[in-house]
C-alpha cells in the first residue's frame, strides 16, 4: 500500500506529526509499538524547564526561550525557533478545546507538585492539575487509596507540609490497583458519591484538595466537578506513576481525531526494516510474524523515541540507530556515557540523529543523508530533555516541524 | 528484528514499563487480575520451564492481545499468559463444560438440523437455570440461534460465477448462526469478478485456546492445513469475513501452534476488508453503489488490531454515499468468545463491555458493525441494537 507520508513511531511526536499531514489533507499510515511517553510521564507539557525559568517571578517563556535558543544553536529548538515552537503548540492545543484544556500560567513556566513529593517545572498544564500551581500558598488535604501503590499521599504530605488521608476502598483491602482500574471507577457516579461523603468527614481547615491523577479517562473534568460539588472544596490532580491517565487522555485524543480523518492505524507493529536505495528511502517492512508487510510512501518521519521504545539501541559497546542505522551524534567511547552519581546529566542522553534545519538527517559533514527522511522527537541528538525539562516541547514542535517539511516535498 | 528472530518467550526483555497495563480490559475492571505485566512476564521469572502458574486467577486473561499491542520491548505478554495458563489447566484438568464451549462445531450441525427446538430450548429459561448450575455456564448469556439451511447447504445450491477464484474460510459461526453474513461475502465477492469456492474446512480450533486447550487447537489446526495448502497451491488466495477465525490461521497456527505450513498459507490469507482495500489502491474495487441513508457506528474488534491492518472496513464503508459511520471509542467488548459465556467470568466480560456501550450509546447510532461475531454477540446483549458484519451493508450498498 502506497501513501504521502508514513510516521514511524507513535509516541507524541509521531502523533503530532500524523495529524499535521492529516489536517494537510494527505493520505497518511502511523505506526508504532508502544504509545512512547504517554503512558509514562506526568504528561503536562514541559516545553523549557532551567532553573531561571522556573522561579516565582513571572518571565514569559517565549523571551527567555529565544535567548536560549540563540545560546544552543544545535538543539531541537534552534532549528525551529520560539515563534514556530509555539505554532505548534497551538496545534496540539487545537485538540483540546474546552473544559479541559492545557494552559500556562501568566504565559510562563509553573511548579507543579509531583508524585515524588518534589516540584518540577512546566508550561502548559491540564486543566484538572492548575490549582496544583498554589499548593505553597493554601492548605492541603491529600487523598490516598489503600492499596493503590503508586501514589502515596502521607510521603507526599509529609513533603509538602500538610495533611493525607487514605482511604481503604471497602471489599479491596488485598488487591492491589492500579491508575486505570482507579480512573474507571472515578466515571462512577456512586464511587465518587461514597469517596466524597469519605473525604467531606475528613476535612479540618483545608482549602484544597489533592488526589492522584486518576480523575477519569473520558471526562476529567466532569469527574472532577462533581467531586467538588461533594466534597464542597476546589480539587487538583498530581501525577503519579505509571500507567500514566493524563497520557492516555492525550493518546486517545489523537487516536480519535486520526482514525476520524482516515489515518491508517497501525498500534502494535514496528518497523522491521527499511529499504533505501541511493539516498531515497523505497520502502518498510513490518514484521507481524509470521508475516511480512510493505508499505511504500513519498516521505517517512522517523519518530522512533529513544531507548526504552527501541529506537536506539545499545549493547556494552555501541548505540545504534534501529531502523536506517543512521549515524549518531555526540557519540563517545562507553565509559563516557555516564555521569559518576545517579542524578547527574549523564553524556548518553545527548547522543542521537543530527539533522540539518530541515529536519533531514545528516553526515559528519553535514551534508542530508535521506532526502525523503525527516527526523523528529526524542531521537534527535543535543537535548538532555530530563535535565531541560523540555520533552514535551521538543516532541510536539519537532514531530509538527517536520511533518511540515515532509509535506513541503510533496 | 529479523524475520528468523520474531519474539521469543524472554520475559527479561520486559522493563515493568506498565504500559500493557494502561490498556488491559480485564485488569482495568477487576483488581482480582493483576495485569499482562505480572501474568506474563512478571510471573515467568518464577515458573521454570514446565512448571505450571501457581495462581488461578491467570486465566481472566482474556487472551484479547491489546497488551502486545503495546509493548515497546516486543514481549510477547499474551502468549507467555497463554502458555502458562495451558500448563495450569494441564495439571488440573479441564471441564466438561470447557468441552462444551470449545466445540461448538461438534453439534452445530446438530443445532442447524433443528434449529427451532434447539433455539427455544437453548434460550428456555429452566434450560439456561440448569446449564448454569450443572457447568458454569452464565445464565445471563443468550446463547446465539441456529439457522437452517446452513451456509455449506445454501452454497450448494448456489452457482458461483467469476473470472478469477476466491477460497472463502466461513468459521463456524457464519454457517451454522449467521448465514447471512457467509451469503453477503459471496454477494460481494462475485459483484467483483471473483468465483466463490469453499475449500475444505473445520472449526479453525480458536475456542479450544480460549478453554487453554493447546491440544485441541493444534488437532483443528492440523486438520485444516492440508486443504488450505493446496488450495493457495493452486494460486487461489483465501478469505476470511471474520477477524476471529482469520487471526488464529493467520498468526496463531504459527506461533504458539508452530504448524507446518502455516507461514505459507498466511502469506496468502486476507481479511475481506482488507482483500477489498487491496482491490481498491490497484483501480480494480466495484463502486457502484447507492445511497445509503443509515446512520452507523464501526467497532474494531481486538483480533482485528492484533491483525495489523488498520481498519479496512471503516476505509471501504466510507466510500459508500449517504452512510455516516463513526468510529466507536472502546478498546474490547468483554466477550471474550468463550470468557464471556463462564459463569465465574461473566460479571467481567459485561463490565468491561460496559465502556463500549457508553461509547455507542454517546454516538447514538441505528446500528453497530463490526467484523468479529463475539463482538456482534455481545453488543447486540449489551445495548439492543442491530449489529452487522460490515459485509452487510456493502453487500446492501450494491447496485
Amino acid at each position: 500500500m502506497h501513501y504521502d507520508l508514513i510516521v514511524i513511531g507513535m509516541g507524541l511526536s509521531g502523533l503530532m506529526a500524523a495529524k499535521t499531514a492529516t489536517e494537510a489533507g494527505r493520505k497518511v499510515l502511523i505506526i508504532g509499538k508502544g504509545i512512547g511517553g504517554l503512558a509514562l510521564f506526568s504528561n503536562s507539557i514541559d516545553v523549557l524547564g532551567i532553573p531561571s525559568l522556573a522561579g516565582p517571578e513571572t518571565k514569559s517563556l517565549k523571551d527567555d526561550l529565544s535567548q536560549w535558543i540563540l545560546d544552543h544553536p544545535n538543539h531541537p529548538y534552534g532549528k525551529i525557533g520560539a515563534e514556530k515552537i509555539e505554532e505548534a503548540l497551538s496545534s496540539f492545543n487545537a485538540l483540546f478545546p474546552p473544559p479541559y484544556t492545557f494552559q500556562a500560567k501568566n504565559g510562563s513556566n509553573s511548579l507543579l507538585p509531583t508524585g515524588a513529593g518534589t516540584f518540577r517545572p512546566t508550561y502548559l498544564i491540564p486543566s484538572t492539575m492548575m490549582k496544583g500551581t498554589t499548593i505553597k500558598n493554601k492548605k492541603i488535604l491529600l487523598i490516598g487509596f489503600k492499596g493503590y501503590k503508586d501514589f502515596y499521599a502521607q510521603q507526599l504530605a509529609d513533603s509538602f507540609l500538610c495533611r493525607a488521608v487514605t482511604l481503604s476502598l471497602s471489599g479491596m483491602s488485598q488487591a492491589e490497583i492500579n491508575s486505570t482500574t482507579l480512573a474507571r471507577w472515578m466515571e462512577q457516579p456512586t464511587f465518587r458519591e461514597w469517596i466524597g461523603t469519605e473525604i467531606k468527614k475528613q476535612i479540618l481547615n483545608e482549602e484544597l484538595v489533592g488526589f492522584p491523577a486518576v480523575l477519569g479517562l473520558k471526562d476529567p473534568m466532569g469527574v472532577r466537578k462533581d467531586l467538588e460539588k461533594r466534597i464542597g472544596l476546589p480539587v487538583f490532580e498530581i501525577p503519579a506513576l505509571p500507567p500514566s491517565i493524563p497520557g492516555m487522555r492525550i493518546f486517545r485524543r489523537f487516536k480519535e481525531r486520526l482514525i476520524q480523518r482516515g489515518v491508517t492505524f497501525l498500534l502494535g507493529h514496528s518497523v522491521s526494516k527499511a529499504y533505501v536505495n541511493r539516498e531515497r528511502c523505497e520502502r518498510i517492512e513490518v514484521l507481524n510474524p509470521p508475516l511480512l508487510t510493505s508499505y511504500t510512501a513519498d516521505c517517512y518521519i522517523l519518530a522512533s523515541g529513544r531507548f526504552m521504545g527501541g529506537g536506539l539501541k545499545a549493547d556494552r559497546e555501541k548505540i545504534s540507530e534501529s531502523i536506517f542505522n543512521l549515524p549518531l551524534s555526540q557519540y563517545e567511547v562507553r565509559e563516557k556515557w555516564f555521569g559518576d552519581s545517579f542524578f547527574d546529566d549523564h553524556p548518553v542522553h545527548g547522543v542521537g540523529i543530527s539533522t540539518d534545519s530541515t529536519f533531514h538527517p545528516i553526515d559528519e559533514s553535514g551534508r542530508p543523508i535521506l532526502e525523503n527522511v525527516w527526523v523528529a522527537g526524542t531521537i534527535l541528538a543535543h537535548h538532555h530533555f530530563i535535565q531541560e525539562k523540555s520533552r514535551e516541547g521538543i516532541e510536539i514542535a519537532t514531530g509538527y516541524w517536520a511533518a511540515k517539511q515532509g509535506i513541503d516535498s510533496l | 528484528m529479523n524475520q528468523k528472530s520474531w519474539p521469543k518467550s524472554n520475559s527479561d526483555h520486559c522493563i515493568r514499563c506498565a504500559t500493557c497495563m494502561s490498556i488491559c480490559p480485564v485488569s482495568r475492571v477487576t483488581p482480582l487480575f493483576p495485569g499482562p505485566k505480572q501474568a506474563g512476564p512478571g510471573a515467568e521469572r518464577f515458573r521454570k520451564a514446565g512448571d505450571s502458574s501457581e495462581n488461578e486467577w491467570i486465566d481472566l486473561c482474556m487472551g484479547c492481545h491489546l497488551c502486545d499491542l503495546v509493548c515497546p520491548s516486543n514481549v510477547p505478554i499474551s502468549e507467555l499468559t497463554l502458555l502458562a495458563k495451558v500448563t495450569y489447566f494441564h495439571k488440573k484438568g479441564r471441564s466438561l463444560r470447557d468441552w462444551l464451549l470449545s466445540h461448538p462445531s461438534q453439534f452445530g450441525w446438530l443445532g442447524s438440523s433443528f434449529p427451532s427446538i434447539t433455539n427455544s430450548l437453548l434460550n428456555h429459561p429452566l434450560v439456561k437455570c440448569m446449564l448454569d448450575l450443572l457447568f458454569k455456564i452464565d445464565r445471563g448469556r443468550p446463547f446465539p440461534k441456529y439457522q437452517s439451511p446452513t451456509f455449506r447447504q445454501w452454497f450448494k445450491t448456489h452457482s458461483s460465477r467469476g473470472e478469477k477464484k476466491v477460497a472463502y474460510f466461513y468459521g463456524c459461526y457464519t454457517n451454522t448462526n449467521e448465514v447471512e453474513v457467509g451469503r453477503a461475502t459471496v454477494k460481494v465477492l462475485e459483484a467483483n469478478g471473483f468465483e466463490v469456492i469453499l475449500p475444505p474446512q473445520n472449526c479453525c480450533g480458536l475456542p479450544m485456546l480460549g478453554t487453554n486447550d493447546l491440544k485441541g487447537a493444534r488437532k483443528m489446526a492440523l486438520k485444516n492445513i492440508p486443504s488450505l495448502l493446496q488450495t493457495i497451491r493452486s494460486g487461489v488466495d483465501i478469505i476470511f469475513s471474520s477477524t476471529s477465525c482469520g487471526h488464529m490461521i493467520k498468526h496463531e497456527y504459527s506461533h504458539p501452534l508452530n504448524i507446518l505450513g502455516a507461514e505459507e498459507i498466511a502469506n496468502h490469507t486476507f481479511d475481506l476488508f482488507e482483500f477489498l482495500r487491496n482491490l481498491k489502491e490497484s483501480g480494480n474495487l466495484n463502486i457502484q453503489f447507492k445511497k445509503l441513508k443509515i446512520k452507523a457506528a464501526y467497532f474494531a474488534p481486538c483480533h482485528l488490531r492484533s491483525l495489523g491492518i488498520g481498519f479496512p472496513a471503516l476505509e471501504i464503508l466510507r466510500l459508500i454515499p449517504g452512510l455516516r459511520i463513526d468510529n466507536i471509542e472502546a478498546d474490547c467488548c468483554g466477550l471474550g468468545g468463550t470468557f464471556g459465556f463462564k459463569k465465574e467470568k461473566y460479571a467481567i466480560s459485561q463490565e468491561i463491555g460496559k465502556d463500549l456501550k457508553e461509547a455507542i450509546d454517546r454516538l447514538n447510532p441505528e446500528m453497530v458493525l463490526t467484523d468479529c461475531e463475539g463482538c456482534r454477540m455481545q453488543i447486540r446483549h449489551l445495548t439492543g441494537l442491530k449489529v452487522l458484519h460490515p459485509v452487510q451493508v456493502l453487500g446492501d450498498a450494491l447496485l
